[in-house]
């Protein structure tokens, strides 16, 4: 959600700490990992606000940007097939940065966490026909970013007519 | 179905959110249309895409900096919690009082600092100074009527009036009064044992009196003229340190330095040869300056503030947490935030300004 894994670290921790001090304030109104997600997302939202505000480039990032891997995920000797995915992977990750924090919010818990619409509505505090729409939307953008940025991607079984 | 309609719920056909009515539409159209099967076909791809990211794993430590950094913010609420509900009620008239006291001393260490002339402590001195005390006032004139030896001067007997002022007075106050009951007694039972306890009370008065000393300082000011500047200044550093004094550079031009040396005045002298040692001196001016006075109260107040301040850590110490739970009690200590936070403040700064009486202390003395 926010792009490197450092500060995705970060935040998760800072989740769990702050859902432990508001633990009192937890009222079984959603499940207990719905109010862990809500919680998180007001997080994401807080350090994306932050971010937006004064944009840090992270080492993974001019790793990226210059053509190389992110160093975390530098191997000794890969195999080509493997570094190929790592670069497929790292392309995917780029569309996802690109679209707005909400779309990418929503996409995320939906295709990733596998969510239900429910839940994210739960989550986001929003009715289940934003979520829809929401989702909709996103899906359509970054389906659109997919094919610029990743121009050359051959989907499989796509071959038109 | 329009195929602008069917691209709208693609979405929700993916994830099997659709009606069946809806989906039984969609599907109809998608028969009959290649485009938004292909369109389909593509959205349902691409989302194949984020699935095959990777799961990321958290760091192993990862619950281990949850919990300790959870604790560190748990001890930090403690500390700020006892600072929020800082002395409750009364105590916050302590603090005021705390604050008064701050402005008096700022004022004392203000006088000290920056008269010559003194006249201060001299008119209050003199309201006091009954007679008896002539010689000691003598004794506190500046420079010329103070013998040259006498840097830390006995003053023979201690001026009876200057009791409020000095608790070694107090003190002697009450053992004369002891005396008088002793010798009372004495004379009541006539005991040769009982005159010799007072013989020995008298012994013990005699050293409390010799306790009584004078605390002169002189003020130096004068031209240094050297050649070696910074080998100069350094030198004098160590100088003032070795002599226990204050040193001040007060201007510096070409290789001529304007200087201000506070010392004890049994070294002034000394301070003086050695200063010489380092280059030519000029414009010298010497003032000598009784310090006694402003010494027991300076004292004094450091004794109080010391008292103050032990008693106000203990209250705040022991205010933490005694009242949670009281919401009436809180919302009327969030009324008087500001005034404590103020409080605080002038705590901090009582500190500080103690620090500078402690040192003006050990300068004097």
């Amino acid at each position: 959600m926010v792009g490197n894994w450092a500060d995705a670290s970060d935040l998760s921790q800072e989740t769990f700490i702050r859902a432990y001090h508001s633990l009192p304030g937890f009222r079984r109104k959603c499940s207990f990992s719905t109010w862990i997600y809500h919680i998180a997302v007001n997080i994401c939202r807080d350090e994306l606000r932050k971010k937006n505000r004064r944009p840090k480039i992270s080492l993974d990032e001019i790793a990226a940007s210059s053509g190389g891997l992110p160093f975390s995920e530098t191997g000794i000797d890969c195999p080509e097939d493997k570094i190929e995915q790592l670069e497929l992977q790292g392309a995917v990750q780029e569309c996802l940065n690109a679209l707005p924090d909400e779309y990418r919010l929503v996409l995320i818990m939906r295709e990733i966490q596998g969510l239900s619409y429910e839940e994210i509505a739960s989550a986001l505090r929003c009715s289940v026909g934003t979520v829809k729409s929401r989702l909709s939307r996103s899906r359509t953008v970054f389906k659109q970013k997919a094919e610029v940025i990743l121009g050359t991607f051959s989907l499989p079984g796509t071959s038109k007519g | 179905m329009k195929c602008s309609k069917a691209k709208k719920i693609f979405s929700g056909y993916l994830d099997g959110e659709l009606k069946s009515s809806q989906k039984g539409f969609l599907e109809d159209h998608l028969c009959t249309c290649p485009d938004c099967r292909y369109e389909l076909a593509r959205l349902r791809s691409s989302m194949e895409l984020i699935h095959g990211l990777p799961e990321v794993a958290a760091p192993n430590n990862f619950w281990a900096q949850v919990s300790e950094k959870i604790a560190i913010e748990d001890s930090l609420k403690k500390q700020k919690g006892s600072v929020k509900w800082f002395f409750p009620g009364e105590r916050l008239r302590a603090g005021i009082a705390l604050a008064a006291v701050l402005v008096f001393v700022l004022g004392i260490s203000s006088l000290i600092y920056s008269s010559t002339t003194r006249q201060g402590p001299r008119e209050l001195l003199s309201k006091k100074t009954t007679p008896e005390t002539n010689e000691t006032y003598k004794l506190s004139l500046p420079a010329q009527n103070v013998p040259e030896k006498s840097a830390f001067t006995e003053a023979g007997e201690a001026p009876a009036s200057k009791a409020e002022e000095s608790p070694e007075n107090n003190e002697q106050a009450q053992l004369d009064k002891s005396l008088a009951e002793e010798d009372n007694r004495a004379a009541e039972s006539g005991g040769g044992s009982a005159a010799s306890i007072t013989a020995q009370n008298s012994s013990a008065l005699g050293s409390a009196k010799a306790q009584q000393q004078k605390w002169i300082i002189t003020r130096i000011s004068l031209k240094l003229k050297a050649d070696q500047k910074e080998e100069t200044v350094a030198r004098l550093n160590t100088l003032a340190s070795e002599l226990g004094s204050e040193l001040k550079f007060a201007s510096a031009q070409d290789n001529s330095t304007q200087l201000e040396l506070t010392v004890p005045v049994d070294r002034a002298s000394e301070a003086l040869a050695k200063i010489e040692s380092l280059g030519e001196i000029s414009d010298k001016k010497q003032e000598e300056q009784d310090m006694t006075e402003e010494y027991l109260i300076l004292q004094e107040q450091e004794e109080k503030l010391r008292q103050e301040k032990e008693e106000l850590t203990a209250l705040n110490n022991n205010s933490g947490g005694t009242n949670e739970g009281n919401s009436s009690l809180q919302e009327e200590f969030k009324k008087i935030q500001p005034e404590l936070d103020q409080i605080s403040l002038s705590i901090e700064k009582l500190t500080e300004e103690m620090n500078s009486v402690h040192f003006l202390i050990s300068m004097i003395k």
